[in-house]
């Protein structure tokens, strides 16, 4: 209907702006010059607004949806904030104000126009992302996560915008500084595993409330049971690997001084070939009730409605709640391929 | 205390096209035509073809050019203003 209105208009603007030129100019040359003039100073300015306007709808689109997309896969815990906004400036006739805490940034016209937006994403990533959360990591983890969900977020784009992410900044800065480095290779096997926005960054939000709210300051030992959490969810993300060199399966349970987590992985094989879902329910319950704050139930692939099954079994108990929704995710397997998974939040009732 | 993410993040910008009566505006071209307008990271002289951004830090604007690593100085500048809020 809209397409349609469109070019209805389309029509009526051309035929005035062709009867204008044509008939009603050449009968009323003494406008001429004037309307020349107005022309001058209009059409750089039209070019311009177009030019604006296209980077501005590029980047609305685009990351509104990825927003969106992430929050809902973090059970609701708002890990990106709702939308991003270009507000462009100067404003024709008004003053420019800069705040203390802004800062004004160029985009437009650049070799590759994939920069407007990468540029865009990270300004947005900067200041937005996970603000309390941030407080208590490692300045390292906390910008490891920033790239990591950037990388997240610009998988699903064209490989071009993908590119000059990684050339323009992840390259640069991770060459630099060995420590992010060292978080983002994990951060990478854990993602593509699908256990970062599903896993960790809830679990980091989970706390980060908790945190705040009992008026927790951040400490070293804080941060380096995050540390620890990072290296449970690495061994999981390369199970195989794992199994390899030590000879198990990595473990699923982390218990420290500040984080209890259990990961129920619906189905390890050799539960699954045996037991179907009933055992996963058990163990999900017996782990709830031995203390563990947050426990999450994953299923993968042909696994994904043993996962459901499980989730239902659980929310039906009165000593655990489920946190908002499930989480739709995907993984990658070693082959690059996009496979898709859901993971369940539970909470002990306290 | 907590921050809370409501409503969407605000990104100003400035298009090429408006650079110069951008620099104008907030009293920096002048500095700039008189190749006395540097980079606060990198300290090299900063002209319309290389110009970044700017920001304010203690009531005075800094610009910077359109190095990635002088633009991630100034982003992470901006994100400690918000931190210490």
């Amino acid at each position: 209907m809209m397409e349609i209105l469109k070019y209805i208009l389309g029509g009526v603007i051309g035929s005035i702006i062709t009867w204008f030129f044509t008939k009603w100019l050449p009968d009323h040359p003494e406008y001429g010059e004037k309307i020349l003039y107005y022309l001058i100073r209009w059409i750089p300015f039209v070019f311009t607004w177009k030019k604006r306007k296209e980077i501005e709808k590029e980047i609305h689109s685009y990351m509104t949806e990825e927003i969106k997309s992430i929050n809902s896969e973090s059970y609701g815990f708002k890990i990106l904030p709702k939308g991003i906004k270009i507000e462009w400036t100067p404003k024709k006739k008004e003053e420019v104000i800069i705040g203390e805490d802004e800062i004004v940034i160029r985009l437009g016209s650049r070799v590759n126009p994939c920069e407007n937006f990468v540029d865009a994403l990270i300004s947005y990533l900067a200041n937005s992302f996970m603000p309390n959360e941030r407080i208590y990591l490692k300045p390292a983890l906390y910008e490891a996560c920033k790239f990591q969900i950037a990388i997240s977020m610009l998988r699903k784009r064209s490989s071009e915008h993908y590119q000059v992410f990684i050339d323009k900044y992840y390259k640069p800065v991770l060459e630099k500084y060995k420590e992010i480095l060292d978080y983002s290779g994990k951060l990478e096997s854990i993602e593509k595993s699908g256990l970062l926005t599903p896993v960790v960054f809830p679990i980091l939000s989970f706390y980060t409330d908790k945190w705040v709210f009992q008026r927790r300051t951040p400490s070293s030992e804080i941060q380096g049971e995050i540390n620890e959490l990072l290296a449970f969810l690495y061994n999981i993300a390369t199970k195989r690997e794992y199994e390899a060199e030590i000879g198990e399966l990595p473990p699923l349970d982390y218990r420290g001084k500040y984080l209890k987590v259990h990961i129920v992985l619906v189905a390890r094989k050799e539960l699954a070939d045996r037991f179907e879902y009933r055992r996963h329910l058990e163990t999900a319950k017996v782990i709830l009730k031995q203390g563990v704050d947050i426990l999450f139930v994953m299923g993968r692939g042909r696994n994904v409605d043993l996962a459901r099954k499980v989730s239902l079994g659980l929310r039906s108990e009165t000593f655990c709640e489920q946190i908002d929704g499930t989480s739709k995710f995907n993984f990658y397997s070693e082959e690059g391929r996009g496979i898709q998974g859901v993971c369940y939040a539970f909470k002990r009732k306290v | 205390m907590k921050v809370q993410l409501e409503g969407k993040v605000k990104i100003r910008a400035v298009h090429d096209a408006d650079v110069n009566s951008f620099l104008q505006k907030i009293g920096l071209l002048e500095d700039m035509k008189n190749g006395r307008l540097t980079c606060s990271f990198c300290n090299c002289v900063l002209s319309i073809d290389n110009f970044g951004g700017v920001f304010k830090e203690n009531g005075k604007l800094k610009s910077f050019c359109q190095k990635t690593e002088c633009y991630l100085e100034a982003l992470k500048e901006k994100s400690n203003v918000i931190r210490g809020k």
